[in-house]
Parts: structure tokens; C-alpha cells; sequence
């Protein structure tokens, strides 16, 4: 007995012990070629998410930077390790790079997203302007794609992605089977909600405990109030000028409520984050979620069934027509500290090379994408995507994140019935106000 | 008389002097720079001029924080008492001895040893509506009592509630084995002269066992007032965002230093919630229960 105990001992350790070496071998043969004795270049990805091809399985990613780092290198050849950085929750994101940089740990490009450059990256110091370099190469990129990196005139990134815009998914095969077509206005919306939940669905799924998936509701109301005079108004609203009590801001909180009123959207819609809604919508228990262009690759892999899209519908008695939201949603940062801004302004060149782009977006089968020379891919969905062209810039972006965080909380409890639409303008405009008297908005401040 | 050296003077001072360097450096030094820095305006990445006391002023007009102090308040007292309450039944029930009671201490001291992720995604869906697949709500329309069935973390008023019960159903197992080693060192022969004396099983709870364990509840009520002014932002921020008006202090701190980048505030703050949690402290020591064995 004590010898067949010894035996397995040495057998298991002598497993572990070779198991490891391997590991470890393989380790630094993958390593040592890029390990050369030239000047190291950390791309720095504030979350998992801010990856060269988001969503991409391993291999592909793995494969994709190895090209993308020998080309580099082949007219870089001062370049020796290029450390690629993701790591961390979405929500983490703009304390892990404000942490590595009060850190002083090296960061030269920063993967970023179009959203908090402009809510949060540029705001507080932790990049730099990249005019210099984005001027000269400004033909690579479509305007619009700029536009979602220009803060004050100023060019904060380069932008490097697919397009992604708001729109609502649907369970083409329930659809099928109860003989509906995917509603265009809004009473089709009231009807096709009607003839689902009569057949035991839910109609409308939300991640209503996520309060800022709510805004892309509140805005695509507004829009078709307001129209183009849309962001002058949201300014008027900063500088005083309007309020969130006055007659249009109140009719796009009624339009949204309306939704829940008529049984559309779950009032319930609140208790669930992204993964319950998603999970209700791949369970067949809810017919249509309002999501972004980016959750199209998990629903093809996860969803045993036909699903199609369909845009936010035209509302009865505004004066203009709907808009999806949207844009580039991310590319690439010079970050704030980088000791050797020219070698990584060189590879912000090269990585946003339209070849690299196509290496780089193919994988994501986009509708449409960042760079002139890049085109879409053919598909009848992204056929229908880019009939939805151009889409509107992100509005939140305009405000600071205290006031977008009280619209937020506002609009989540107006859909869960614990206020009016009357009472969420007039606490938006309380709220606000005594944000401003504080004098706590930054850039409001004296800070 | 033994003599006085200088190596018996100042050999317990260089004895504890590694320890006292490495508590100046990380406690001592952060907590002085930390109220320096609140007396700046200071965004995370730069000072960028003199506060003076504007910060703590800020804190203490903003309606956030004092929303988020009432709830946690609220939050504190229902904790305390359930963490409490709970531990002692609990361990009273642990204590009998039965067999098969080493698997049941066992049985429910595992909430303790759950991550919050799991905690947080099993409560979210037992909480959940029925449409969703909800437990409670499912099993409440199940025996016609529907009527209660409602959304218990995404209704304001309720779902504060509803994280102070998880939060004691988390740890009650931890304050379960509290209890249960203050009830191992009650000598049992005062139970036995009770017994001779006449005491029934509520007179011997109520004048031997209970003031026994005052000294334990004391400590443990410090570990739930402790869990819920300062820990308690796992909880909800897993379980609500801090949404539906269950902001508490630890989710506000965080919020303002790294959602809207005002370290100054997040770090006034975070010193007033210590003198708020000092002066209580403070209280509960003047106020120190007379009991415990020696008594």
C-alpha cells in the first residue's frame, strides 16, 4: 500500500514538474522573438473588450497581431517587444488606465473607445491630441469617423473599427410562425405586441438595470422632436438656456413611457442586465431586444434560430424621422505619458493602414467601417444597416457624467412606474441645478 | 534589582521597529497624504489649486451623499440586528447536539465562502420576476399569493431592504461561529443551578446566556456596523449598480472618484464616513455592556 501511495506521488509530481517545463519552454520560444534589445511599445487596452479585433476567437487575434507587429517591425526595426495590454471590465476601464498612468507604468498607444475619449479620457489628461499625425492622413478615414474622436476642435484618436449602430433584434422564426412582419410604425410596434403576448411572449426585452441603455430610448424619442436642432437644444440645456421640464423634452419622456404604458417594452425590464436580456431573447421567451450592431456575433453564435433586425420606428405626430445612434466606436490613443511618442505615432500610422484595417475588421463581418478604402461586407443584414446611414453621434457625449448619470437614474425609474414623465423632467432639472450651484460639473467648476 | 541597559531600554522599541515602519508607510503616510490631498482639488492625475475645506463642505450639501448615508444607515440597522439575531439562533441551533449537526454548521457557513459574482447572479435570478424564471415570485403566484410577487431589487423602497437581507443571510454564518465559541466557554454549571433553581429554558437564555455572550455581541456588531459603512459595495453594486435608490456610501465614494473623476470629494468623504464610523465607535465603547463570564 505505502509503495503504490509513493508511486502515484512521483508519477503526479513528475506529471506536473514535465507539464510545466513544456509551458514554460514554449513560453519563452514564443517569446524570444519578439524579446530583441530594441524599444519596447506597450499597447495598452483599458479593458478586455479594447482588443485589436474585439470579439475575435484567440487564434485569429493571436494570428492577426503577429502580421501586424512583423510588418511594424519591418519598417520599425528599432522596435523590440510590442506588449499587447487588454485586461479588466468595460466599467473598470477608465480606472485601470488612470491607474497605470498615475503609476508611471509604461503606455505608448492606448486601444480606445470612442465613448470614453470623449466622456473621460481627454477630460482628464490621460492622452494626447494627435492632429499632427491624423491631419496629414485625414483622406484614410470618413469624416464621420473623425467626428467621433474631435473634442473642442481638437483630434483625440485614430479612429480603426467597424461601425456599430442602436437597432432591434428580432426572432425572425416566432415571427414567422404568428405570420408577424417586423413593425415600422409605431402602431405595429402596439400590435405586434398585442399578438405576442397573447401567445405568451414578451414582447420587448430590455437591460433596464443597466441605467445608460435607457438613453438610446430617450434620444431616439427626442431626435424626432427635435431633429437636427437636437444637440443646440442639449447644449441650450448646459448652459441654461432650455430645460428638461420644457414641452419637448417632456413629450420624448411621455413617447418613451408610452412604450411601457402599451405593453411594448417589460416594465419588469429593469431587473435585467445585458445577460438576462440577452438570455430571454436566445431562450425564445422574448421576440426583440434594442441592442447595438455589436451584439450581431454573439447572437449568430448563440441563437438556434433565424433572428433579423429592424429600426426604431417613426412616432405618430413629431416632425422629423427616426435615427439610429451610433458610429466608430473605437481606434487608437496616444497615452498622455509615453516616453517615445514618434515610435508610437508610427505605429498608429501603420496599424490604421486600410490593409490592416481589412486584416482587422474582416473577422467582424462589418456593414460598414471607419476607413474610405475598407468597404462592408455583403449581406442582406448589413445591406439594411447601411440603408440606416449615417447614423447620429453618441448625445451623451455632450453632457458630463454627473448629468448623464441623473438622466440615467431618471429615465430607469420613470420606466419602472415610480415617476411620471412630468415628475423625471422636473427632478432632471432639479437635479441639475443644484449640480450646478455646487458648482460640481467639471469643467463647469473653477478646477 | 536588575539593572537598566541600553540594550533592555531599547531593545522592544527596535523589536517592533520593522513593524511600526511598514504600518507608517501604508497606513499611516497614505491616510495623512489622503487628507492633504482633500484640502486640494485634486482629479486623480493633478492638484490643480487649494480647497481648503470646500470639499467636505461639498460632501456634506450634496443630497447624494446624504441620500446615500440614510441608506446606509438603514442598511447598518438592519444588518446588525439580522447578523445578530440570526448568529445567535443560529448557533443555539448548532450547539444542540445531534448528529449530523457538524454538517449543518458546515451547511451554513457556506454563504460565507461564496464570491459575491455567484451570490450575486443565484439572488438576482431567485429574485427575479416569474416571466424571467424567479423563484420566489414563480413559487408566490404558485399558491395564489401573486398579489406579493414583485420586482424585489428594481423597486425603490424595497430593494434596500431586500440587500440588507442577503447581506445578512452572507455572513451569518460568520457571526453564527462567533457566537457558537461564546457559547462553548459558558461554564455549564451555571445552567445546571438554573435548572436546580427552577429556570426555564427562556429565564436561562435570557440570565445566563445572553449576558454571557454581550461581550461577543459587541464585536460583532462592530464587524456589521464595519460591513456595512465600509463593505458594502460589493453587494450592491453587484445586485442593483446602486440603482433604485440603494446608493450607500462605499457605491458613492466610488462614484464620484471614478466615474466622475473628483478624487478631492471621494476622499472627503471617505474621511467623514471615518470620523462618522469613529464617533460611533467611540459610543459603543462609553456604552460597553456590562456581562461576559467574569461578570
Amino acid at each position: 500500500m505505502k509503495y503504490i501511495r509513493s508511486t502515484v506521488i512521483i508519477i503526479l509530481t513528475s506529471v506536473v514538474i514535465i507539464g510545466l517545463t513544456l509551458h514554460w519552454v514554449k513560453y519563452f520560444q514564443t517569446t524570444a522573438n519578439d524579446e530583441t534589445a530594441g524599444e519596447k511599445l506597450v499597447i495598452f487596452g483599458p479593458s478586455s473588450w479594447d482588443i485589436l479585433i474585439p470579439g475575435a476567437d484567440s487564434e485569429t487575434l493571436t494570428a492577426a497581431i503577429k502580421k501586424i507587429n512583423k510588418g511594424f517591425r519591418e519598417i520599425h526595426p528599432e522596435t523590440g517587444r510590442i506588449i499587447y495590454d487588454s485586461r479588466g471590465p468595460i466599467s473598470d476601464g477608465v480606472a485601470r488606465l488612470r491607474n497605470a498612468i498615475i503609476a508611471e507604468d509604461q503606455v505608448d498607444v492606448v486601444l480606445c473607445a470612442a465613448n470614453p475619449v470623449n466622456t473621460a479620457y481627454a477630460k482628464l489628461g490621460l492622452i494626447s491630441p494627435l492632429d499632427d499625425l491624423i491631419n496629414p492622413i485625414k483622406d484614410r478615414f470618413h469624416s464621420h469617423a473623425i467626428s467621433n474622436f474631435e473634442i473642442k476642435e481638437q483630434i483625440w484618436g485614430a479612429p480603426m473599427s467597424a461601425v456599430t449602430m442602436t437597432t432591434f433584434f428580432y426572432n425572425r422564426d416566432l415571427f414567422d410562425s404568428l405570420e408577424l412582419a417586423p413593425p415600422q410604425s409605431y402602431s405595429d410596434f402596439q400590435d405586434m405586441a398585442i399578438r405576442l403576448s397573447t401567445a405568451g411572449y414578451i414582447p420587448i426585452v430590455h437591460q433596464g438595470k443597466n441605467s445608460w441603455m435607457w438613453t438610446p430610448y430617450y434620444f431616439s424619442a427626442l431626435i424626432q422632436i427635435l431633429g437636427p436642432n437636437i444637440s443646440t437644444y442639449l447644449k441650450g440645456i448646459l448652459q441654461g438656456e432650455t430645460k428638461f421640464t420644457n414641452s419637448e423634452n417632456l413629450a420624448a419622456l411621455q413617447i418613451m413611457r408610452q412604450w411601457v404604458d402599451d405593453g411594448i417594452i417589460d416594465e419588469r425590464s429593469n431587473e435585467l442586465d445585458e445577460e438576462g436580456m440577452k438570455g430571454a431573447f436566445l431562450s425564445g421567451r422574448a421576440a426583440v431586444f434594442f441592442g447595438v450592431t455589436w451584439d450581431k456575433a454573439g447572437i449568430e453564435d448563440k441563437a438556434n434560430f433565424n433572428w433579423g433586425m429592424f429600426p426604431y420606428p417613426k412616432i405618430d405626430n413629431t416632425k422629423f424621422p427616426p435615427k439610429a445612434f451610433g458610429g466608430v466606436e473605437s481606434g487608437f490613443c496616444l497615452a498622455s505619458n509615453t516616453k517615445n511618442p514618434k515610435l508610437a505615432k508610427a505605429y498608429i500610422k501603420y496599424v490604421t493602414r486600410p490593409e490592416n484595417v481589412r486584416l482587422l475588421t474582416a473577422p467582424l463581418k462589418p456593414f460598414a467601417t471607419s476607413h474610405r478604402k475598407v468597404k462592408g461586407v455583403n449581406s442582406p443584414e448589413n445591406k439594411y444597416l447601411r440603408s440606416q446611414l449615417p447614423v447620429e453621434k453618441p448625445l451623451e457625449w455632450l453632457f458630463p457624467p454627473e448629468l448623464n448619470e441623473i438622466i440615467q437614474r431618471e429615465l430607469q425609474s420613470m420606466m419602472a412606474g415610480s415617476q411620471s414623465p412630468a415628475a423625471a423632467g422636473k427632478s432632471m432639472q432639479t437635479r441639475f441645478e443644484s449640480l450646478q450651484k455646487a458648482a460640481s460639473i467639471r469643467g463647469n467648476s473653477k478646477q | 534589582m536588575k539593572q537598566i541597559t541600553s540594550k533592555t531600554l531599547y531593545g522592544p522599541y527596535l523589536l517592533v521597529l520593522p513593524g511600526a515602519i511598514l504600518i507608517g508607510i501604508f497606513l499611516i503616510w497614505p491616510i495623512c497624504y489622503g487628507i492633504w490631498l482633500s484640502l486640494y482639488n485634486f482629479d486623480g492625475m493633478n492638484i490643480s489649486g487649494e480647497a481648503s475645506l470646500a470639499n467636505y463642505i461639498a460632501v456634506l450639501m450634496d443630497k447624494d451623499f446624504q441620500n446615500a448615508l440614510s441608506n446606509t444607515t438603514i442598511f447598518a440597522v438592519i444588518t446588525v440586528v439580522g447578523k445578530n439575531v440570526l448568529g445567535i439562533a443560529l448557533a443555539l441551533l448548532a450547539s444542540i447536539k445531534l448528529p449530523g449537526m457538524k454538517s449543518a454548521q458546515l451547511l451554513l457557513f457556506l454563504p460565507v465562502t461564496l464570491n459575491i459574482v455567484v451570490i450575486g447572479a443565484f439572488w438576482t435570478y431567485f429574485l427575479g420576476s416569474s416571466q424571467f424564471g424567479g423563484l420566489l415570485n414563480s413559487g408566490l403566484e404558485a399558491i395564489g399569493l401573486s398579489q406579493y410577487a414583485k420586482s424585489w431589487l428594481s423597486t425603490p423602497g424595497i430593494a434596500l431592504i431586500v440587500l440588507a437581507f442577503i447581506e445578512v443571510w452572507r455572513w451569518a454564518g460568520l457571526h453564527m461561529l462567533l457566537f457558537l465559541a461564546g457559547l462553548q466557554s459558558i461554564d455549564p454549571t451555571l445552567y445546571e443551578a438554573a435548572r436546580l433553581d427552577g429556570a426555564g429554558k427562556w429565564a436561562r437564555f435570557r440570565h445566563i446566556t445572553l449576558p454571557a455572550l454581550l461581550p461577543i455581541i459587541g464585536a460583532s456588531t462592530i464587524f456589521a456596523l464595519i460591513g456595512a459603512y465600509v463593505r458594502s459595495f460589493d453587494v450592491v453594486w453587484v445586485l442593483t449598480r446602486a440603482g433604485f435608490d440603494t446608493e450607500v456610501i462605499a457605491t458613492f465614494i466610488y462614484r464620484e472618484a471614478f466615474t466622475y473623476g473628483r478624487f478631492d470629494k471621494a476622499i472627503a468623504a471617505g474621511l467623514i464616513l471615518t470620523i462618522f464610523l469613529s464617533a460611533i465607535f467611540l459610543i459603543t465603547r462609553l456604552i460597553k455592556p456590562k456581562g461576559g463570564q467574569n461578570e
